[in-house]
């Protein structure tokens, strides 16, 4: 079998049948991470001894006939940010280096109760504050098509892993696109779930007010099995909602004929016109599978986005200020640099941004969504560009051009509505892609679009050896 | 319109860095981006009704129909 290629169901059935071993899956896996961390440094800790001794346990319960969760006896990888008992998750920072965790992260905990084990804690971005994969203290991150490349943050390490098939799916983080960048960015898929659908209880706190958990796969079958294992109330996170999980998976296959996808043409023109068209090329795919185009208009981005950076600034700030008044020379450049800026947001303001967000919602529900289902929106707004053009440390360019990349993707958590992120159909050596954002909960639907698109547009490995 | 914050305000140190310097020229960055944000602000909260309230976004993604 072909394990690097396998998808996550492919890959839990062959080792329950045991037509492969997880111990032969495990040991695979870790053979392909170092050799794609030697290009991309996409690993922070290699887990080897844990992982082994993990799959062979999962080996034996095979064996003996034990019951078997879902993803039994499957290797992961995960973006290091989340708590695992007796560890330190070093996200993405040097900070961190002191306590272990006592607890597992809630979406760790039920993936690990479903059967799988984690091999490595994959990159990010310092504190997860940063949409490119660049990491001044850990090194950046390089995208597996092209090395010269972006990977997109801050969920690098989850997109690299996934495109090169070091595993079939991880966990990553989205406040501003930190899952729907990087999978654009590697050509993979992603899908940042509805705010209240996921527990971030151990998740490491960046902006609470638009932290999402979600997962990164090439496949969005694997989508769909991920976000029904982590979905879910949890005592833990008061924000987690108490809805019913779906069967994401129950309906994914069923035919779009008639959903109408939503565009917004005005918006879509602040992109680079070889986007725009990138855009049209994924839409004609749905048409062709029965879904309908029809024009649709979002209120003032640009000043859904400021009212973003409202919440974002100085929750960033709350959480992560201590760390910079202590160990300000412990800092990469851009994220002290950005860490500093929320220290200067007033309550007032950053209280109108939280009391406006259920109006502007309401009003995009009524409006915007009257007669679309879905609408689609870039996830870059530009070619995917290189580490070096985006190099801007804490420099003068800093807003201006963290701003220009998160663009299509920062309003969309202060909506707190869920986004799917599709690669583009492929017409050059570099990937990118774009996202389909529903109502609240249309997870279900979002995954059924995504699987009608994968039907033409199939996944591809990144071409890394 | 709001009005502009006056240098003085917008490069005063808030007691919640505790020390932390910020170099000059980032606080004039700084100053210059939260000038945006905070004419967004306050456009947003004269528009607002009085009753809008923290609460209403989680109720409002709850409120939606399976």
């Amino acid at each position: 079998m072909e394990l690097r290629s396998a998808s996550l169901t492919s890959l839990a059935a062959a080792i329950a049948s045991g037509k492969t071993s997880s111990q032969e899956a495990t040991a695979q896996a870790l053979l392909r991470a170092r050799a794609v961390h030697e290009k991309t440094n996409a690993v922070i800790t290699f887990e080897d001894e844990a992982a082994l001794a993990s799959a062979k346990a999962a080996d034996a319960a095979v064996a003996a006939n034990r019951p078997l969760g879902p993803l039994h006896g499957v290797p992961l990888a995960h973006k290091d940010m989340f708590d695992r008992r007796g560890r330190i998750p070093s996200w993405g920072a040097k900070i961190r280096k002191d306590v272990a965790c006592t607890t597992d992260a809630t979406v760790i905990a039920r993936l690990e109760a479903a059967g799988s084990h984690q091999i490595a804690a994959l990159h990010l971005t310092e504190f997860a504050f940063g949409p490119t994969g660049h990491n001044y203290v850990l090194g950046h991150a390089r995208n597996p098509w092209n090395l010269d490349h972006i990977t997109g943050g801050s969920s690098s390490g989850s997109a690299i892993a996934v495109a090169t098939g070091v595993v079939p799916a991880a966990l990553g983080s989205d406040t501003a696109g930190s899952l729907r960048l990087p999978a654009a960015a590697c050509g993979v898929a992603s899908l940042k779930p509805t705010y209240t659908r996921v527990s971030r209880a151990g998740a490491m706190p960046l902006s609470a007010s638009l932290d999402c958990v979600g997962p990164i796969a090439r496949d969005v079958g694997d989508l769909a099995i991920m976000l029904g294992l982590i979905a879910g109330a949890d005592g833990r996170d008061g924000v987690a909602s108490r809805r019913a999980v779906a069967d994401y998976t129950r309906h994914i296959d069923e035919p779009v004929t008639g959903l109408r996808i939503g565009v917004d043409e005005s918006l879509l023109a602040i992109a680079d016109a070889s986007v725009q068209k990138r855009v049209d090329t994924a839409l004609r795919v749905f048409e062709a599978a029965g879904a309908i185009r029809v024009a649709v208009k979002f209120p003032d981005w640009g000043m859904l986005d400021r009212l973003t950076q409202l919440l974002q600034l100085p929750e960033v700030a709350s959480a992560h200020g201590r760390h910079l008044r202590r160990r300000a020379a412990d800092f990469g450049p851009q994220v002290r640099a950005r860490t500093e800026f929320g220290h200067f947001v007033s309550g007032a303001d950053h209280q109108t941004a939280l009391r406006a967000r259920g109006t502007m919602l309401r009003r995009i529900l009524a409006e915007t969504y009257a007669n679309a289902d879905v609408a689609i929106l870039p996830t870059f707004a530009d070619p995917l560009p290189t580490i070096e053009a985006l190099d801007v440390s804490g420099g003068p360019q800093l807003q201006a051009a963290m701003g220009r990349v998160v663009l299509y993707c920062r309003p969309v958590n202060y909506l707190g509505l869920p986004a799917l992120t599709l690669p583009y159909p492929r017409e050059s050596a570099l990937p990118n892609g774009f996202q389909l954002i529903g109502r609240p909960f249309a997870e279900a639907m979002l995954l059924q679009l995504g699987t009608a698109y994968q039907r033409t547009i199939k996944p591809e490995l990144a071409p890394l050896q | 319109m709001p009005t502009k914050p006056s240098q003085s305000s917008a490069l005063a140190m808030p007691s919640s860095l505790e020390g932390h310097i910020v170099p000059p020229e980032r606080l004039e960055l700084i100053a210059a981006h939260m000038h945006g944000l905070a004419a967004t602000a306050l456009a947003v909260s004269d528009e607002l009704p009085l009753q809008a309230d923290v609460g209403d976004f989680v109720a409002t993604l709850e409120a939606e129909k399976d």
